[in-house]
């Protein structure tokens, strides 16, 4: 109370300051005595240090301390009618510091005001109109400064006290008027929406009645409803509150019972942790201390949700939830082990606003459904809170199997899928335009590859809208492939290269104004938009020469007979690159019969035309699949073991090929993996090793078939030690696919083993 | 097949690590850098060890002497002949 008056006290006194200041020397009093006035303001401001301890105002102090100091030596009046200016300079860099530190001052005092505005929709716009208001207000203050400074020296009081005190405050108060208007026009263009985040949720958000979600097919009407969910939360709450616990592990298969756990955990102010995997190794890892689990599944030491919320009764609100509320989320990470992402509620919320600003008004009258984890940031926010928030009804259940879509054939949906869902769409071979209505479609989660986009569209009869984004930084951009193939950013992202050329990224939906450098490659187009280049770890040096590993694999997808690639770095006399092919069906026609050294020489031959010789892959790998996990990563360690194990397994000494004839001279060294669970005491040389061997070199050295018959004879006589040289002599009959093959001391000529193997022979 | 030219491919064969190439593959007189083999300069410093140790003749420096001497097989065979001490 005390200080609202001194505000007020203070306001009136600054504001008659020039009439005061007249007055004063009409009365013929000495400018000495007229600058204690400044006193009284220099001690206002002081005060108000004291109290809040400003450093600013004890500046503001200081400077007026300081006129009133060249007052008492000047004794001129001139220095008492410099305040006015002063006041100026001083709004002038208040606002102005914040044109360069932003938030801007005019769109902080919004903040102020409407507490919703950070979260809404178009807080973007409003942040630009708002810079736009304090860029005018500062070069008022310039002007205004600058007209107070010639009354100064104008020579009459009078003109002085009118101007500075009359009709500045008149301009200032026009200026208020105009832009107040041209506010209201400005805001008749944002766009409405009905868009409530969580934190903003409450008793009476929608009628009991609403319809939250449904389970397995609309016209079933197994519903739940606004009044069920508030039900239903207040009664876990009540749960949670009961137990000991300071932290919750969530995993709901059920999205419904998913989003009534989330939301009383928040309410309850609990950390909350989310998590896709519930392999008990998994959750013994990250289950700390006093934190309990919460899950609709057959978990080990857990609260069962629908137990939880059987019998709720008793009081029925609705506890608001802090949008500072504390979520965890764990991603594979890139080197494949678990890591848990700290984020805050008001990330997701601010993304949900921006989402529901580009696509909220087309999901209204829309049903949402979802193929993707919602455990994860992507399903999380699209599959479950963005629904919520928007009053549209979601499917509590996931669809996993692209046919199953045919069953909605009639509905209009939100189709919340993935790159992995939208692959195997394109191979279900469902007929063209399955839909009445053409559903809104997403895709996040990694890179669609163009082909599926395309299928998609021919079965939906929409295009995808990509979202490209991480667990730490939420949606960066988007993308509509068939549209074009740069990404356009969100608009509240801002966007930046690092020097080495990869994407920051500086975003309301991260927690750190620092912002997030991205391992992503980028290259920006003048409109702002950008082509994603590959993955910054995909850049190696081969002999000093800077190569990007994906640069490599998609000139190798541009052979077009390629169905899946992986490129390595490798060393070993030398830095090498490694290639992994999986040849499609064009590939196999074309290149499935030619040698290997064939193959390897088209697909040289295609790359030297776009890369140089030192970034050759120089090895080859053909295989039926790549090894990956069930996301779609694939494997890059287990890859670059296709190339290194052949070398560690097996020492190539000397190779001798005459006609249908070789000798290969080797050795098997101890650490190979062919002695692995094969007599673990005394190492020996295992006789499948010796007969895939004699195949292997057959076929490198004599180009025989790699397609096995039968073994015809096989003789073991001595068994061969780890690290003993040994010499594979064999021969290869074309015509029968016989291999014969004899394993011998080099010296000696001793015979360790010998056999005839037939193979299939190729038309 | 002469025999030191034999011998010269299975050396680069072995030392380059070759894959999916056998000494027929290699043709004597095309060139073993850039189309043909499709070998590098990296290649070129670790051939030249190669030769050095199974051959016994050096080379200086690398320059645009020595790398006529690395042409082809042929080439490679008579700058052996001619260096060797017999």
């Amino acid at each position: 109370m005390k200080s609202v008056l001194g505000k007020v006290v203070f306001t009136i006194f600054s504001v008659c300051y020039p009439v005061l200041i007249f007055a004063g020397l009409y009365f013929k009093i000495q400018p000495r005595v007229l600058s204690l006035l400044l006193v009284i303001m220099a001690a206002f401001h002081f005060s108000a240090f004291l109290r809040g301890k400003n450093r600013k105002t004890l500046f503001l102090f200081a400077g007026l301390l300081g006129l009133v100091a060249l007052v008492w030596v000047t004794n001129s009046e001139t220095t008492l009618k410099i305040y006015p200016v002063l006041v100026n300079l001083v709004l002038l860099g208040v606002f102005g510091s914040t044109l360069f530190r932003p938030p801007s001052l005019v769109f902080r005092f919004a903040l102020l005001q409407d507490k919703t505005l950070a979260t809404s929709p178009s807080v973007s716009a409003v942040e630009k109109y708002c810079f736009k208001v304090t860029l005018v207000w500062c070069l008022f203050f310039v002007f205004n400064g600058s007209v107070s400074w010639a009354t100064v020296f104008a020579g009459s009081e009078w003109i002085w006290s009118l101007y500075n005190g009359l009709i500045s405050y008149i301009l200032i108060g026009l200026l208020f008027l105009i832009e107040y208007a041209v506010r209201v026009q400005v805001r008749k263009k944002y766009p409405k929406s009905n868009y409530t985040p969580l934190s903003a949720w409450h008793r009476r958000l929608y009628p009991d009645e609403k319809i939250l979600c449904f389970e397995n097919q609309w016209e079933e009407k197994r519903y739940r409803t606004w009044g069920d969910f508030v039900r239903d939360t207040a009664a876990l709450r009540a749960k949670i509150n009961s137990l000991p616990y300071s932290g919750w592990i969530l995993h709901a298969e059920n999205v419904y019972r998913f989003l009534v756990a989330f939301t009383a955990v928040l309410q309850t102010g609990k950390k909350l942790y989310l998590t896709a995997n519930r392999a008990p190794d998994f959750l013994r890892e990250i289950r700390e201390a006093e934190t309990g689990i919460l899950t609709d599944q057959e978990i080990a030491d857990s609260f069962s949700i629908p137990e939880c919320v059987k019998n709720s009764s008793g009081t029925v609100d609705f506890v608001s939830v802090s949008k500072d509320s504390d979520l965890f989320l764990y991603t594979s990470g890139t080197t494949g082990a678990p890591k848990a992402v700290h984020k805050k509620l008001f990330q997701f919320e601010a993304e949900g606003a921006e989402l529901s600003f580009l696509w909220g008004e087309a999901c209204l009258s829309r049903r949402f459904v979802g193929t993707v984890n919602h455990h994860h940031i992507y399903g999380l926010l699209f599959s479950a809170l963005l629904p919520a928030s928007l009053g549209v009804p979601f499917r509590s259940e996931r669809i996993e199997i692209p046919e199953s879509l045919k069953h909605f054939s009639r509905e209009p949906l939100v189709l919340v899928s993935s790159p992995a869902f939208l692959k195997r769409l394109a191979e279900s071979k469902l007929e063209n335009h399955i839909f009445e209505i053409p559903p809104l479609l997403f895709s996040s989660g990694g890179v669609l590859p163009v082909e599926a986009a395309q299928e998609a569209k021919r079965i939906t009869g929409t295009s995808p809208a990509e979202i490209y984004g991480s667990t730490e930084t939420g949606g960066i951009a988007y993308r509509v492939a068939e549209k074009s193939l740069a990404w356009t950013p969100f608009r509240v992202n801002r966007m930046e290269l690092t020097e080495n050329g990869c994407l920051k990224v500086y975003s309301p939906y991260l927690n750190d104004p620092a912002g997030f450098t991205t391992g992503d490659l980028v290259e920006f187009n003048e409109d702002g938009s950008f082509i994603l280049k590959g993955r910054i770890d995909s850049i190696v040096k081969i002999e000093e020469k800077r190569i990007s590993l994906t640069e490599v694999e998609s000139r190798i997808r541009a052979t077009g007979l390629v169905q899946d690639v992986c490129v390595v770095a490798l060393t070993g006399f030398r830095e090498y690159l490694g290639a992994a092919v999986v040849l499609n069906r064009a590939g196999c026609e074309q290149l499935g019969k030619c040698s290997l050294k064939a193959r390897n020489d088209f697909f040289k031959n295609y790359l030297s035309g776009y890369l140089e010789r030192t970034v050759l892959p120089k090895k080859w790998r053909y295989s039926e699949s790549l090894p990956g996990d069930t996301q779609g990563k694939i494997k890059r360690k287990e890859i670059e073991q296709l190339f290194v194990k052949e070398s560690q397994n097996v020492i190539v000494r000397d190779v001798r090929v005459c006609e249908d004839k070789m000798e290969v001279l080797l050795t098997v060294p101890k650490s190979s993996d062919y002695y692995d669970g094969h007599f673990n005491e005394f190492h020996l040389l295992p006789a499948v090793v010796q007969i895939d061997l004699a195949i292997r070199f057959s076929h490198e050295y004599l180009q025989s078939s790699l397609r096995f018959s039968k073994i015809s004879r096989v003789k073991f006589v001595k068994p061969v030690l780890p690290d003993t040289p040994i010499c594979l002599e064999a021969s290869y009959s074309r015509e029968k696919g016989k291999i014969t093959f004899n394993y011998l001391c080099p010296e000696s000529r001793a015979l360790f083993s010998s056999g005839v193997i037939f193979m299939e022979v190729l038309e | 097949m002469d025999d030191l030219n034999l011998r010269i491919k299975e050396v680069l064969i072995r030392a380059l690590d070759l894959e999916e190439i056998i000494p027929e593959d290699i043709v004597d007189d095309a060139p073993l850098f850039g189309d043909g083999l499709g070998l590098d300069s990296i290649d070129a410093l670790e051939l030249g060890i190669a030769i050095k140790e199974n051959f016994n003749v050096s080379f200086a420096t690398v320059n645009d002497e020595t790398r006529k001497h690395f042409a082809s097989v042929n080439a490679l065979a008579a700058y052996i002949r001619a260096n060797t001490k017999e």
